[in-house]
């Protein structure tokens, strides 16, 4: 906005300005169906002096009156125009200003020293209904005016300001800049073609402004004859005339991917039409682009300044696909919302970023869990069928049926899923996976959102916790333990931040991190410390708003990993069991170029940044230095990944063409795409595979004893579903005939069975073992699979008398072993201390909830 | 602060770059391989023949003898060798097989099994196999007229078994369908009657590689009534010894199991010492050479084969026909597989073959012999050629298993030395140096070698 210029620009002139005012031509352009001679008389109307030239761009125009005089092209009008002419009033045949418009165009123009100035439109035939007052863009050319539909001139608008363009229905340009640029684009449609002028003007170095006071009707026949895909084409061409190379890089990418989106989501609305006009107007661009070229040339000599002059009155986003979505939305909404209360804040509830971030997030975990959708869960690695709800909680509450070694925490938790009436097993192993997939997203924003963050990483960061540096890998291994844990991290370190307008009492927070922290420990006990840290490292790097007590409550939540933990202390501490995932180096350098530049900024997206950094670099070393166990790799894995998320979420929060701002965000998307690329495979980053359909013979084939168990050998540890352990050169570890449920994937305590079978294995390793199948029998092993790379295994069975090969699969090597004993019954229970710790847990948990619900009830 | 920690996340981006990877965890080491105690022997019973097995060991402890056919086992027996290190079973007691394989199970890899197969005029004898090979050769059949030749293959495993064959005449290399993918089921022995298959042939010789699976290879060679029986043995080794006892009509065969040509050398060990280099030649691919021991050497002695490729030499004997494969081993225990044969009477006494006896071997022919010792009421023998060929002297002490008398004999530095010994169902023969050890058994013009099974040291 400049100043308000209603009062002078509708003040007729007086003598002195007569003789002072600039002397302007009239440039009539001509439009199919309009009514020349009625446009010529209201020219003639116009008060101003001196009296302006007129000229009629029109091949055959007809009787002309007295002083007017014919041209054929807009250009050669303007060539043709005197150097005493200062200004040249372009102007539609369908437009029918009032007698004042040019004067107050020629007043604003000179006032505000402006090179260009469009009139306030006004529907023809219309009770002073608003058709344009200026516009802006977004990066695609696309108008955005703010006006809504149908909305009437109350001088709402009345201010004179600097606009990214205006309509070419009624303008007024400075002569020399005019002849600068050869007028008006001879191919481009009226609105492209007025956007592709200002856009030359203000690279020019020119101002462009809205002149309210000059009121124009508008007939609107030219948006008749020439909208649609011409419009669109001419947009097209007006970026690639206007634009630097470097910004049509990106935008002419962005634009097609734009194009398609809303081509597809118009499909959606059963409309074709658009995506018809969006291939007509590349076609068209393909077609002229020697033509565009051309104009790109003979525009580069005038072309004063860079693009940024450009984006300084463009929104964010996509106006086509906000409006197009936003419509969508409105068609969903309105099937549950009839009176459309809803319906009348979609359109802004598209103009959030944070929320395109959150839409986009979400779409992209739908497309990327397509193969769990539908083909079901991938049964690898560790990602095995839940047990029914009332076995899961024996195993919690009992362990192993045969030694009663405590199982993995998570157990518990997948039998409260199981009882929840989501359909069958696997249809609530699916929707749990999908879940967490969607807990990710929503939880980084949510975190992010507490900060105080409020762009479009904030949301899009929960990609990078399911697929970033650390997580890849994890999962990439199948470990669907670290897929949920990863989901509920973001929770957990959220509840020892505190958002400063959250009213709700202390115990609330305590609550909630009680609550989440048992969830947590229960998939991953290492992680359960990273609130803490995150909470330390928040205050330590200068935060503000974390709390440590949530934080430590948290830590309670290890409870219900302790049973797990003290039978089995080398799953944390024993780093000959390790994964051996190792990030590659790329991560560290995107990280540190993501946060770096943000460091360097004093807001709370440095620090969150920081943290994010801190976090993810730290993880990254820990897996490398190869500390501990299984469980110390899953934490510091996810870690990796949940630290590079924070550090999205900072770099994607506002976007801005400083350079080491864009150096960041660029890193920072780099990081949302690759990881998309890992969550993208169709499972969430699960790999493919199932290990119980392959082993499904054990059971086809089984007697009345049932299937017994399957010896499952390998060099690549990755053969091996679930935890393996190590023989002789290979990887081995015994599978329920019967097929491998989720409590399975981790080996019991190490008993004395265990070390009896691997000597037998060591033995039969050796070669010395002629009957193999005897030796195996004790363990009820009935068959024998291996897989892989032929290995030593494969080699000494050759030649053995008692394990029979079989033909049953293609893939790996089965061998049955026709002597194999069922496993003799044990009543093994769990100790006194693994059922109080379980019991402990619950009322951790317990408290949690009772917390949450009574500062709920005293609100 | 924001300095600080500028410094932390640099530092900490270094170290997560530059410290290298902690490495894939590994399983454990791999162990060192060990032979299952075990032998696998070729078995014929019926149509005149019968086998005996001898089963050996340095330890007293339990075996298990089964026989294999059709996939499944056809009889087994459970035995005990015994503080004497021995036990003899004679198949027809176990069950009535036919040509199969039968498989010993053995307390401990110290221990040796052996096969004699006698029949109405003949007597073969060969030590039983113990380690299956993915390549094996053998070479020395023939199908020329009354000559017949078969190889057996015995695959007593669970898992079958396809092979390969690569046959060689002096045609040249034989193509027959019947040679490729040859499938050998498991637990079941597969006949292969060259006779029929490729009649008329004098120099055969085999390469089988074996695709799948595992198996063993003996080959049976007849002929006027006689039969020997010698092992199908690695292509692996370039250097071999072969004891040759005293006698006529023996020749060494020598097999080249490779796709090239090889270079060999053979020193003889014999009366008047080493004598180096004493023939050599090249050996066509797949093929063999035939060396006529005669023109060597009547007497005792013993072959060093070199060569510059894998090479296997075969000792033939005729008419008595015997065939036995060399030694590509040298050891200070030796275990003899041998056989009590019905009908044998003992010589009067252990010891070296008398000098007159040689002699008179020298002055008459062969038939003339054993007309003589027929005479003499000798109609068995048995003989232990025994080898030292190193450059020094030792001391071989050997006894029958079973028998507590221990016999010695002083063996210079690349000596041989031909042992007149008791008949029995085994030997053992022990020496202060590295020796080899053929023993040999006579009987009414039918003869028999075998290599004996060297024990690791110590």
């Amino acid at each position: 906005m400049t100043e308000a210029s209603t009062p002078p620009a509708t003040e007729a002139p007086t003598a002195q300005e007569h003789v002072t005012a600039p002397r302007v031509k009239v440039i009539l352009t001509p439009v199919e169906g309009a009514d020349l001679k009625a446009a010529l008389a209201m020219v003639g109307r116009q008060v101003y002096v001196p009296q302006p030239e007129v000229v009629v761009v029109h091949p055959d125009p007809g009787e002309l009156p007295v002083g007017v005089t014919r041209v054929g092209s807009l250009e050669e009008a303007i060539a043709a125009t005197d150097q005493d002419i200062s200004y040249l009033w372009i102007l539609h045949s369908d437009a029918r200003p009032r007698p004042d418009a040019l004067s107050a165009l020629v007043t604003e123009v000179e006032r505000n020293e402006a090179a260009l100035g469009g009139s306030k439109l006004l529907r023809a035939g219309t009770p002073d209904v608003l058709e344009s007052v200026g516009s802006a863009t977004d990066v695609f050319g696309e108008p955005y005016s703010g006006l809504d539909e149908g909305e009437i001139d109350l001088q709402q608008y009345d201010v004179v300001r600097e606009v990214a363009f205006v309509g070419s229905a009624s303008m007024l340009v400075r002569r020399d800049l005019a002849q600068g640029l050869k007028g008006l684009d001879p191919r481009m449609p009226p609105v492209a073609a007025g956007l592709d002028f200002s856009q030359k003007t203000r690279l020019a170095g020119g101002r462009v402004i809205s002149v309210p006071s000059s009121e124009v009707y508008h007939q609107d026949r030219c948006q008749e004859k020439m909208g649609g895909w011409r419009e669109l084409a001419g947009r097209l061409r007006a970026m690639v005339v206007g634009y630097s190379p470097l910004t049509l890089a990106w935008v002419l990418p962005y634009d097609f991917a734009v194009s398609l989106l809303d081509a597809i989501a118009n499909l959606l609305l059963l409309r074709v039409k658009p995506a018809l006009d969006y291939l007509r107007s590349w076609l068209w661009n393909l077609v002229f682009l020697p033509s565009t070229i051309g104009q790109r040339r003979r525009f580069r000599p005038v072309r004063e300044m860079g693009d940024e002059e450009l984006f300084r009155f463009q929104a964010r986003g996509s106006v086509r696909l906000r409006e197009t979505f936003s419509e969508l939305s409105s068609r969903f909404i309105s099937v549950f919302d009839e009176d459309q209360a809803l319906v009348r804040g979609a359109r802004r509830i598209w103009t959030a970023p944070g929320l395109w971030g959150a839409g986009l997030a979400v779409a992209v975990i739908l497309i990327g869990a397509r193969s769990i959708i539908l083909g079901g869960m991938p049964n690898i690695g560790s990602s095995f069928p839940f047990e029914p709800g009332r076995e899961a909680f024996r195993l919690w509450f009992d362990g192993w049926a045969d030694s009663s070694s405590p199982v993995h925490p998570s157990v518990g938790v997948n039998g409260v899923l199981a009882w929840l009436p989501l359909g069958s097993l696997e249809t609530t192993r699916t929707l749990a996976t999908i879940g967490f997939g969607l807990l990710a997203v929503l939880g980084m924003g949510r975190l992010a959102g507490r900060i105080g963050l409020r762009g479009p990483g904030r949301y899009l960061s929960g990609l990078v916790l399911l697929g970033g540096p650390g997580i890849m890998l994890i999962t990439g291994a199948g470990s669907w333990t670290a897929l949920a844990a990863a989901s509920l991290l973001p929770w957990a370190v959220r509840t020892g931040f505190i958002h400063p307008s959250d009213t709700r009492p202390r115990r609330a927070h305590v609550g909630w991190a009680l609550v989440i922290g048992v969830l947590l420990a229960a998939f991953s006990p290492a992680l359960i410390a990273v609130p803490l840290v995150s909470a330390i490292l928040w205050m330590l790097w200068g935060g503000k708003r974390a709390s440590l007590l949530p934080a430590l409550a948290a830590l309670l939540g290890t409870v219900v990993a302790l049973p797990f933990l003290l039978a089995d202390p080398g799953w944390l501490v024993d780093s000959g069991r390790r994964l051996g995932l190792v990030s590659p180096v790329l991560w560290p350098a995107l990280i540190v170029l993501a946060t770096v530049p943000l460091m360097l900024r004093d807001s709370q997206e440095r620090v969150y940044a920081t943290v994010g950094a801190s976090l993810s670099l730290a993880g990254l070393v820990v897996s490398r230095l190869a500390l501990g166990g299984p469980g110390v790799d899953e934490a510091t894995l996810v870690v990796a990944s949940f630290g590079a998320a924070m550090v999205v979420s900072a770099g994607l929060e506002s976007l801005s063409l400083e350079p080491r701002r864009l150096l960041g965000a660029f890193a920072a998307a780099v990081i949302v795409i690759l990881s998309i690329g890992s969550v993208g495979n169709g499972r969430l980053g699960l790999p493919e595979g199932d290990v119980n359909r392959a082993l499904a013979f054990a059971e086809t084939l089984a007697d009345q004893d049932g299937p017994g168990m399957i010896l499952v050998a390998s060099t690549e540890r990755g053969d091996i579903p679930g935890e393996a352990r190590p023989a002789s050169g290979y990887w081995y570890r015994l599978v329920d005939g019967r097929g491998m449920t989720y409590h399975q994937v981790w080996h019991p305590a190490p008993g004395s069975a265990d070390a009896e079978l691997e000597a037998v294995l060591d033995r039969i390793s050796t070669g010395s073992a002629l009957r193999p199948g005897e030796a195996l029998a004790p363990f009820a092993v009935e068959w024998v699979v291996l897989s892989g790379p032929d290995f030593r295994l494969d080699d000494v069975l050759r030649s053995q008398l008692d394990l029979v090969p079989t033909p049953l699969n293609t893939e790996m090597r089965i061998l049955e072993n026709p002597l194999a004993r069922p496993l003799p019954a044990t009543d093994a229970a769990a100790t006194d201390l693994d059922r109080y710790l379980a019991l402990g847990s619950v009322l951790v948990l317990v408290a949690g909830i009772g917390l949450v619900a009574a500062s709920r009830w005293v609100r | 602060m924001r300095l600080a920690a500028l410094i932390v996340v640099v530092l900490l981006a270094a170290a997560a770059t530059v410290i290298p990877e902690g490495g894939q965890p590994q399983p454990d080491p791999l162990l060192g391989t060990e032979l299952p105690a075990m032998a696998v022997c070729p078995v014929q019973e019926g149509a005149g023949r019968s086998t005996r097995l001898m089963v050996l060991s340095t330890v007293d402890g339990p075996a298990r003898l089964s026989s294999f056919a059709g996939g499944e086992e056809t009889a087994h027996v459970d035995l005990v060798i015994g503080p004497e290190g021995l036990v003899a079973v004679d198949m027809v007691d176990v069950a009535a097989v036919g040509t199969v394989g039968s498989l010993v199970e053995l307390p401990m890899l110290e221990s040796a099994v052996g096969t004699l197969v006698t029949g109405p005029e003949s007597v073969a004898a060969e030590s039983c196999l113990s380690t299956p090979r993915q390549e094996f050769f053998i070479t020395g059949g023939s199908t020329a007229s009354e000559e017949e030749f078969e190889l057996h293959l015995m695959n007593p495993y669970s898992g079958e078994a396809i092979v390969d064959m690569v046959v060689r005449s002096e045609v040249g290399i034989e193509a027959t369908a019947a040679f490729s993918s040859l499938v050998v089921p498991p637990r079941t022995s597969h006949v292969v009657d060259f006779t029929r298959v490729l009649p008329g042939r004098e120099e055969i010789s085999i390469t089988i590689a074996v695709q799948k699976g595992a198996i063993f290879g003996a080959g049976r060679q007849r002929s006027d009534g006689a039969s020997a029986m010698w092992n199908a043995v690695a292509a692996g080794q370039n250097n071999w010894h072969v004891p040759i006892p005293a006698g006529e009509g023996r020749t060494l065969l020598i097999g080249n199991p490779s796709g090239i040509e090889v270079d060999f050398q053979i020193d003889h060990f014999g009366p008047e010492g080493l004598e180096d280099a004493l023939q050599g030649g090249i050996i066509e691919p797949r093929g063999r050479v035939e060396i006529d021991l005669d023109e060597i050497s009547i007497e005792a002695g013993a072959i060093r084969v070199v060569a510059t490729g894998p090479v296997v030499p075969v000792l033939t004997s005729r008419p008595g026909l015997a065939y036995t494969t060399g030694s590509d081993q040298v050891a200070t225990l030796w275990l003899i597989p041998a056989a009590r044969l019905e009908g044998v009477e003992a010589p009067e006494e252990d010891g070296e073959v008398p000098e007159e006896e040689e002699e008179a071997g020298d002055e008459e022919n062969g038939e003339e012999g054993e007309e003589a010792e027929a005479q003499e009421g000798v109609a068995t023998r048995a003989r232990l050629v025994i080898l030292n060929p190193e450059i020094d002297d030792v001391v071989v002490s050997y006894r029958p298993l079973g028998m507590a008398e221990v016999n010695e004999v002083e063996l210079g530095a690349e000596d041989v030395v031909e042992i007149l010994v008791d008949p029995a169902d085994g030997y053992l023969v022990e020496s202060t140096g590295p020796i080899v050890v053929l023993w040999v058994i006579e009987q009414q013009g039918a003869a028999a070698f075998s290599i004996g099974v060297p024990l690791p040291d110590g």
